[in-house]
C-alpha cells in the first residue's frame, strides 16, 4: 500500500507521497489539485501533474516500463488525497471537482477565496461550508450523502478502529452459544 | 505455461509508405497515455510517448522508426499520430470479428388482424 506523511491535513508544508521506490513531494496549493482531479483518469492525474521538480514524469516512465501498475499510481494518488484532507479520498476528490463548476467558482471567487493562496484542506472545507451553509439538518444529509458514499469497490472502515474492530469479534466469541 | 514463452501477438499499422509492427498497448500504456498531457514540459512528454513505443516494439524496429523520425523535424504530433495508428490498431485486435456463416434471423410472420 502506497504511503505519504501523515502530517496534519491542515498543515501547510509540502507533503510526501511514495509511488513504487519514487519518494514525491508535493504542494498542497489548492488551484493545481482542482485541475488534476477533473483529468478524465481520474485522481491518479494527481502524480503526473503535482510532484515538484517534474517528477510526475518518473512516475509515467515506471508505469510505461511495468516497475509500478496503474494500480500502484491510483492507490498513491487516494492515499495522496487522504492526507492533504480531513476528508475521506474521495469526499475531497468531489469537493475539488465540485469546486471547478462555475456558480461554486464564482460564489468563492466572490468571497475572495483565492484558490492559490489556501491549502487543499483549506479549499475542500471552504467548499463544503458554502454549500451547506443555511441547510437544515434534512437538506444536509441530502448533500452529505452522495458525497460520502464510497465509490464502487471501495471499503470504508474508518468508522471502526483495527482496535475496536477486535474487541468486538472478541466480545461476540464470549456470547452465549459460541464455541 | 513460462510467461517468457508465451507467443507474442502483434498488431500491424501504416507508418510512413509501409507498415510496421509493434505488440498492442496495455492498460499501463492507454493510462499513461491520458496522463501525459499534465506534464509541463514538452521533452518529458516526448520521453514518454518514445518510452512506450520502445516497449511495444521490437529493438531493431524502434530503432528503424526513430531513424526515420529524426531524419526530419521530430515535435509530439509526429510520436502521437504513431500511437494513435497503434491504438487503434490494439482496439481493433480487440474487438471481437463478427461472425462468419451466421445465418440471418428469420424474419418473423406478419399476421393480417383477426
Amino acid at each position: 500500500m502506497p504511503q505519504s506523511d501523515y502530517a496534519s491535513p491542515y498543515a501547510n508544508g509540502d507533503v510526501t507521497v511514495y509511488v513504487g521506490d519514487r519518494v514525491l513531494t508535493v504542494s498542497r496549493v489548492a488551484a493545481p489539485w482542482v485541475e488534476c482531479v477533473m483529468s478524465p483518469v481520474g485522481p491518479s492525474a494527481l502524480l503526473a501533474g503535482l510532484p515538484a521538480h517534474d517528477a510526475g514524469a518518473w512516475v509515467l516512465q515506471d508505469m510505461v516500463t511495468g516497475v509500478v501498475t496503474p494500480r500502484d499510481v491510483s492507490e498513491a494518488a487516494y492515499a495522496l488525497l487522504g492526507a492533504v484532507s480531513p476528508f475521506s479520498w474521495w469526499k475531497t476528490a468531489r469537493l475539488l471537482a465540485l469546486s471547478s463548476r462555475p456558480d461554486i467558482c464564482g460564489r468563492l471567487s466572490l468571497e475572495r477565496v483565492d484558490p492559490w493562496s489556501l491549502t487543499v484542506a483549506q479549499w475542500v472545507c471552504a467548499v463544503y461550508a458554502l454549500i451547506t451553509k443555511g441547510l437544515d439538518e434534512t437538506a444536509r444529509f441530502k448533500i452529505n450523502a452522495p458525497l460520502d458514499d464510497p465509490p464502487a469497490g471501495v471499503v470504508d472502515d474508518n468508522w471502526m478502529s483495527d482496535a475496536e474492530f477486535a474487541a468486538m469479534v472478541a466480545q461476540s466469541r464470549n456470547a452465549p452459544g459460541q464455541t | 505455461m513460462d510467461k517468457a514463452a508465451a507467443p507474442k501477438t502483434y498488431v500491424k499499422f501504416p507508418f510512413g509508405k509501409g507498415t510496421i509492427r509493434a505488440l498492442p498497448l496495455e492498460t499501463r500504456h492507454i493510462v499513461s497515455l491520458s496522463m501525459i498531457k499534465h506534464l509541463k514540459r514538452t521533452d518529458f512528454r516526448l520521453d514518454i510517448l518514445f518510452g512506450i513505443l520502445a516497449d511495444r516494439m521490437e529493438e531493431s524496429v524502434y530503432a528503424g522508426v526513430v531513424t526515420q523520425l529524426t531524419a526530419g523535424d521530430v515535435d509530439e504530433k509526429d510520436v502521437m499520430r504513431i500511437l494513435s495508428s497503434l491504438v487503434d490498431a490494439t482496439k481493433k485486435q480487440n474487438t471481437p470479428a463478427p461472425e462468419q456463416n451466421e445465418p440471418a434471423p428469420e424474419p418473423e410472420p406478419v399476421h393480417a388482424a383477426e
